[in-house]
């Protein structure tokens, strides 16, 4: 696992790449579907894909929030999100046509909904609480940061238009006829949960311009292009019928979706290797180093003291 | 060969090791100040961007009882470097505060 971390941004660039790339060459081969009698190659190489991409970001998550000191806003946040990949895991693991060869009828049983649904909250519910948790962290600072009141507007606009259309598309009112009230009243927890992470990532946005460059503003826009490539899927549902013209859109609709795991692995990675190699460079510096005295030197060099 | 090579250069340098960490750590002590907090700056503005890098070093002159981050003077030094640390810390974490000390120590 200690050698996964190490993988480079471009690694996982390329194996979000070559996972998208085999779908492709499953569904243009028509093994899609066909191959394997409880679902599909496409299916387990979907969950693979996302799996491995949220065990990645597990390990990350959890080796960035040791680098912040105890009741820190970004050690909380950073807490958030290993959770979130890792409840992440459980989810996706719970939601393939997999569990079929071991699990005969899971498809069509009532414990479906509840596996499916109920991760899925809690996962997101991690997720909005990093977020907000990591723009609070950055606000507290000193450092000038600040919002505009285009932030909240855009804010209120994506918060009301997402839960317009979480409400309105035919999941919901599937969820609203289960008989459960776990899974019924997840789903509708879930959907709150991604609405406030989508008007959170406006917050991240703000702050990741007001860096003006730099590392951390790099991790914290793969945040932002994982939300918002959720957030954009989740917008495109009441425009798919006019979108019929786009062909096999379901199959890109899917393979988007199964990017996003990877691009917030991506986020992480970015955030993890920041400090990693610092450590190495600063161990070896550190044992080598002299604390710096200024001294009284003749000529041009001397130290202002 | 190349081991020959290297053999004959080794005894034909009139320069021995000592000599070699004597200049460096002349060379540590003859780093101005400013040109440290430039080199801070460069690694500020790398890890979490110019705005952040300024408002750092800014805040940490101030706190020093500097009027800039270049202005400050040998008895101001760790205490400047404390507040950066502290800042720098909250932001990205232990291991970046490590690299910070040892850019400020002079590598």
């Amino acid at each position: 696992m200690r050698k996964l971390l190490q993988s480079r941004k471009s690694d996982l660039l390329l194996a979000m790449l070559a996972i998208a790339a085999l779908q492709l060459a499953l569904l243009l081969s028509g093994y899609s579907g066909r191959s394997l009698p409880w679902g599909g190659a496409s299916a387990a190489v979907a969950m693979c894909g996302k799996v491995l991409a949220y065990s990645l970001a597990f390990g990350y998550c959890r080796a960035i929030a040791t680098e912040y000191r105890p009741e820190t806003w970004l050690r909380r946040a950073w807490n958030c999100m290993s959770l979130f990949a890792g409840v992440s895991v459980i989810r996706y693991l719970f939601d393939t046509q997999l569990i079929e060869a071991f699990w005969p009828g899971y498809w069509h049983g009532q414990v479906v909904t509840v596996l499916r649904e109920v991760p899925g909250a809690v996962s997101l519910f991690f997720l909005a609480c990093g977020v907000t948790s990591m723009a609070v962290a950055f606000l507290k600072t000193r450092l000038g940061f600040s919002l505009r009141g285009i932030d909240y507007v855009s804010m209120t606009c994506i918060f009301g238009f997402l839960l317009m259309v979480l409400y309105l598309r035919d999941d919901m009112s599937a969820a609203s006829r289960l008989r459960h009230w776990v899974p019924r009243n997840a789903q509708l927890a879930s959907h709150m949960f991604f609405c406030v992470t989508a008007a959170g990532a406006i917050v991240l946005l703000r702050l990741s311009r007001q860096m003006q460059g730099g590392q951390l503003a790099l991790s914290m826009a793969w945040i932002i292009v994982h939300i918002g490539t959720r957030a954009l899927l989740v917008a495109v549902v009441p425009f798919e019928g006019n979108l019929t013209a786009v062909p096999h859109l379901k199959f890109l609709e899917s393979l988007v979706y199964e990017s996003t795991p990877w691009m917030f692995t991506v986020a992480a990675a970015c955030r993890y290797h920041l400090t990693a190699g610092a450590t190495d460079w600063s161990l070896n510096a550190s044992t080598t180093a002299e604390p710096w005295q200024p001294t009284a030197l003749p000529g041009n060099h001397s130290p202002q003291a | 060969m190349f081991s020959d090579m290297a053999s004959k250069l080794k005894a034909a340098t009139p320069v021995s090791g000592a000599d070699i960490q004597e200049a460096l750590f002349r060379w540590e002590r003859q780093t101005s100040p400013s040109r440290r907090v430039e080199y801070l700056r460069v690694y500020l503005s790398r890890v979490c961007g110019t705005h952040i890098a300024g408002r750092a070093l800014g805040l940490a002159a101030k706190e020093a009882k500097a009027e800039l981050p270049e202005l400050v003077e040998s008895g101001q030094w760790r205490k400047f470097i404390a507040s950066l640390s502290e800042i720098v810390g909250g932001i990205c974490g232990e291991p970046a505060v490590l690299l910070l000390q040892s850019i400020a120590s002079g590598i």
